[in-house]
């Protein structure tokens, strides 16, 4: 019998857990290359707008997916390791030389390393084609056919592996580097007490940390803002670190406070447990910190999408008209013929035909971009701000069927349902108008807001902003005015809206065709903007040319007169959910599968350290039932207590963060509620079974030591 | 010819300079070549830990160990690895066998990381299991055999390598008095036939009665030493009273 056939004996008999390692490390790099290799694919990047918000978003889940499987990693490793400290120990004990044993470790975690990266990356490329493949056959207007192998992906994927790797290797060096024998022998013997024997008063400052905590990030900040017209600023996030540390708290007053009380039977009957508890404090509770955060995480990312498109689709549906169409005079754009001449050849009839013209005056605004040292919004009154439209009362009316009247000198913003005043944004910003051109002048005041969501465009604020104005006031301001600052609205209905689809690509192919280049803006784009930051500045932030894609709608391009064709946008909302969702819960399933890990590396952990202690009770004359009893006690505690925390947690901060956004808790945030209760239970479910799992393991680990 | 093993005044400390603890304090003896040598005292009196330090698992806080004139407290990891690779058989109380191996090849194992040769193997590890009586469950994992058996498995791994120095921590401290005394008499027959030095802490007088000479340590310094004039018995007697009186002294 030669060393290396030992070796190899000791890994077949062994097999279980380097089969866990394997699994955990091909398992990670299968996350994290089939995340990567489907962000990176075309197929995704033509959806996600580049240096858009979205995608800044995207890499961010990606960073949050790759901590993820590192926590993973590690914790695998480090159960990989404990495992072996025995068997490394005797060997040293013989007389085995560490260079000797070190090496084998090294050669055979590099070689695990290496295959479980080559399965992972070739599992994450097909996980990924297929995925996207999926998407593209459901939603074939969605997304492009994706491609088979992204090389950005594998690359991506390569440079992670080999980072796992070495975050393992540096593991099994620190491993190998505790050259006490003694030590390693009597692994299983060591205690990480909790220092002290926590008061009352530990556990009432973490419980006030944690609420305070909460309650002051998402509570009093948003409402002091409101209030008091100020940002708090960034350091109110500190608070969300005295929540971790309230947290914390109650997590060792829980493991390690257990007194005799009121029930004292209860308490003798538990008391192994406790004790057992008691020492092995400070890594289970970070066990439990860190199980707990990835709980609030995966439910953050369950969660965040759905509510957001819930939110967008139910603004869609507020929309009171089918066909929105806006464009300046100037250009040769789609006029009622052109439109009608189209639907005949899809087979459609329009309805509801109407159109109203729209004139761009420069208006006065409140500049609200900079705070002052103490935090407070610093408001300056321009009176020349921003380029706004305006409509007259009867064209209006005609077009929306709305029974406004307005005075004169006055004006109404037109909003949508789901448009609020905040801190930044006022509906009475507006007291001034000017036609530059034929240089007539006038003061108007606010009257109000008039709801018509079909009219708004983008926020509806800022340079965006669209008003009503009497008839006089309108024939006045209208005066000389050049055809590029009157905007034509086109609104329209379609007699069968779900079936429209193809008319409304073929339109939107048509207004993109004949788009004149003057209305290839940003969607911020503002003359008077542009003028005056090219004259202070030198350069003006949102004077890049957009290039619409005639044959992608969904294509997300910040265009100022991206037309509103409600069938498109219900389709291009889902399939952007669709593909935020899936990315999101990537992200989800890595912290999930980390959870799983963690608790079950930490079962394990339960198991083996206290072999002695079992051994010893079953001396003692525990039978089997009772050491089942004991070691289920402490398998439960790295389940239970994390997972209810974590749930608790997000079931109170979450309602909040909706809630805080805007100020109201719409019937949307209920559902997100709602839903959110339902992946509580899932999770609790899923704990549950990773705790069966654990409890099967670790009995075998506990019952076979104990000769049971 | 000097002594086999000469200890000189070696300490170990455990902790920080704020809460020392002295487990071995200034302990000074030597051992024969050939002698069964006992290491008796109450729990905590430091007899393990200067087990540990002589088996070169442990290191000295202060103070020298020589083996054959060999300072083994100043040998580098790699030296002292192949000394005790050479030189050492441990038997833990513990046992220590690998779970994974049957009895059989833990056996082997201690032969294997020697380099010795297929056909020496076998048939030293089957002398050795018939020495000892396990060469029944040679094919057993050491979860399916009783304690005693386990313990003589792990006696058998570390004598099968003819050590010059068998070091021994409580190996009957989990057994039954028939088992122990498998045990003990698979020490006397290593002494006899193979030469082997002993080193052995114990609990159990009747297993210390088998040595030649007992060290009694108390509080981390050797209290007492006693010689084996012949007649186990009669060593036994005079062992349970010297232990008598230094647990009374202790009570004291």
């Amino acid at each position: 019998m030669t060393l290396n056939k030992i070796f190899t004996k000791l890994r077949k008999y062994n097999k279980k857990n380097y089969h866990q390692l394997k699994f955990c490390f091909a398992f990670a790099v299968m996350l994290v290359a089939s995340f990567i290799s489907t962000v990176l694919n075309p197929a995704i990047q033509n959806v996600l707008p580049l240096g858009g918000d979205s995608r800044k978003f995207v890499y961010l889940i990606f960073a949050i997916a790759v901590v993820g499987c590192f926590v993973f990693i590690i914790y695998a490793a480090q159960l990989f390791l404990r495992y072996r400290s025995r068997e490394i120990g005797v060997f040293l004990a013989l007389g085995a030389e560490k260079k000797q044993l070190s090496k084998a470790l090294y050669v055979e975690l590099f070689r695990i390393g290496t295959a479980c990266t080559l399965v992972g990356i070739l599992a994450g490329a097909v996980l990924s084609y297929l995925v996207l493949w999926l998407f593209w056959v459901l939603f074939p207007f969605g997304i492009e056919r994706p491609v088979l192998v992204s090389a950005g992906g594998i690359v991506v994927a390569v440079l992670l592996s080999a980072l796992m790797m070495m975050c393992m290797m540096i593991l099994a060096v620190l491993f190998m580097k505790r050259t006490n024998i003694i030590d390693i022998l009597n692994e299983q013997r060591t205690n990480e007490t909790v220092r002290r024997e926590p008061g009352r008063g530990y556990f009432i400052t973490g419980a006030a940390g944690l609420v305070l905590g909460l309650v002051i990030t998402v509570v009093v900040a948003p409402i002091y803002s409101r209030a008091a017209k100020r940002t708090l600023g960034i350091w109110v996030n500190l608070f969300y670190i005295v929540a971790l540390f309230g947290l914390y708290r109650v997590l060792v007053y829980s493991i390690s406070v257990h007194r005799r009380g009121k029930k004292p039977q209860k308490y003798y009957k538990n008391l192994i447990s406790f004790g057992m508890l008691k020492f092995q404090g400070r890594s289970v509770v970070w066990n439990m910190l860190i199980v707990c955060l990835l709980i609030v995480c995966s439910l953050f990312a369950c969660l965040y999408t759905p509510e957001r498109y819930l939110s967008q689709r139910e603004a869609l549906d507020e929309i009171p008209v089918d066909y929105v169409i806006s464009y300046p005079l100037s250009a040769d754009e789609l006029d009622r013929a052109d439109i009608e001449r189209l639907a005949e050849q899809y087979g459609m009839a329009v309805t509801d035909y109407r159109e109203g013209m729209f004139i761009r005056l420069l208006g006065s605004g409140v500049n609200r971009e900079d705070v002052d040292d103490s935090g407070k919004i610093i408001e300056i009154y321009e009176k020349e701000c921003y380029y706004y439209s305006f409509i007259d009362e009867t064209t209006f009316r005609a077009v929306t069927g709305e029974e406004l009247s307005v005075e004169d000198g006055t004006y109404w913003l037109i909003r949508s349902s789901s448009m609020y005043e905040n801190i930044y944004q006022r509906y009475d910003d507006l007291d001034y108008v000017q036609n530059v051109d034929a240089g007539v002048e006038k003061h108007l005041a606010y009257a109000g807001t008039v709801e018509y969501s079909g009219l708004v465009m983008g926020s509806g604020f800022g340079g965006r902003s669209r008003y009503v104005i009497s008839d006089a006031d309108y024939a006045e301001l209208k005066h000389q005015l050049p055809e590029q600052m009157c905007m034509k609205s086109i609104l329209f209905n379609v007699e069968d809206l779900e079936a429209s689809e193809a008319f409304a690509r073929a339109l939107y192919r048509e207004f993109c065709n004949r788009a004149s280049s003057d209305m290839l803006k940003m969607s911020l784009y503002d003359e008077h903007q542009e003028e005056a930051a090219l004259r202070t500045k030198g350069y003006y932030g949102y004077a890049d040319l957009v290039t619409p894609d005639p044959e992608h709608s969904e294509e997300y391009c910040d265009w100022k007169y991206m037309p509103s064709f409600k069938v498109l946008d219900i389709t291009n909302a889902f399939v952007s959910f669709g593909v935020f969702y899936m990315l999101f819960i990537y992200v989800a399933v890595i912290c999930l599968a980390s959870v799983a890990v963690i608790s079950y590396t930490r079962s394990m952990t339960v198991a083996v350290k206290n072999r002695q202690i079992f051994e010893d009770v079953r001396k003692l004359g525990g039978d089997r039932d009772y050491i089942r009893r004991i070691l289920a006690d402490q398998v439960r505690r790295v389940y239970t207590l994390p997972t209810v925390m974590g749930c608790i947690i997000m079931l109170v901060w979450y309602p909040l963060i909706l809630w805080q956004n805007d100020g109201r808790f719409t019937s949307t945030d209920c559902t997100a509620v709602v839903v959110e209760l339902v992946l509580c239970v899932l999770i609790a479910l899923y704990q549950y079974a990773i705790y069966k799992i654990s409890m099967r393991q670790g009995e075998k680990v506990v019952m076979k030591d104990a000769g049971m | 010819m000097g002594p086999y093993i000469n200890v000189c005044d070696v300490e170990k400390y455990y902790g920080s300079e704020a809460g020392m603890t002295k487990a071995v304090d200034r302990v000074s003896f030597q051992v024969a070549e050939g002698e069964f040598v006992g290491v008796m005292g109450a729990s905590g009196s430091g007899k393990t830990t200067l087990l540990n330090m002589l088996s070169t698992i442990d290191r000295v806080t202060a103070g020298h160990i020589y083996y054959q004139n060999t300072d083994i407290t100043l040998l580098k990891p790699n030296r002292l690895a192949r000394f005790r690779k050479e030189n050492l058989g441990f038997v833990f109380q513990e046992y220590n066998l690998l779970d994974t191996l049957t009895i059989g090849e833990n056996i082997a194992l201690a032969m294997t990381l020697q380099k010795k040769s297929k056909k020496v193997i076998k048939k030293d590890s089957e002398e050795m299991m018939r020495l000892l009586g396990i060469w029944e469950i040679r094919d057993k994992f050491p979860y399916q055999v009783s304690g005693g058996q386990k313990q003589r498995c792990a006696c058998a791994r570390a004598l099968v390598n003819h050590p010059k120095l068998l070091l021994a921590d409580e190996p009957t401290g989990n057994l039954d008095s028939r088992s122990s005394e498998a045990v003990i008499e698979a020490f006397v027959t290593a002494k006899k036939n193979l030469g082997a030095t002993i080193l052995m802490v114990t609990h159990d007088s009747l297993s210390a009665s088998y040595c030649d000479r007992v060290i009694l340590m108390r509080d981390g310094v050797v209290c007492d030493e006693m010689e084996n004039k012949g007649g186990r018995r009669k060593f036994f007697n005079e062992l349970m009273d010297a232990l008598r009186k230094l647990n009374g002294d202790e009570q004291l």
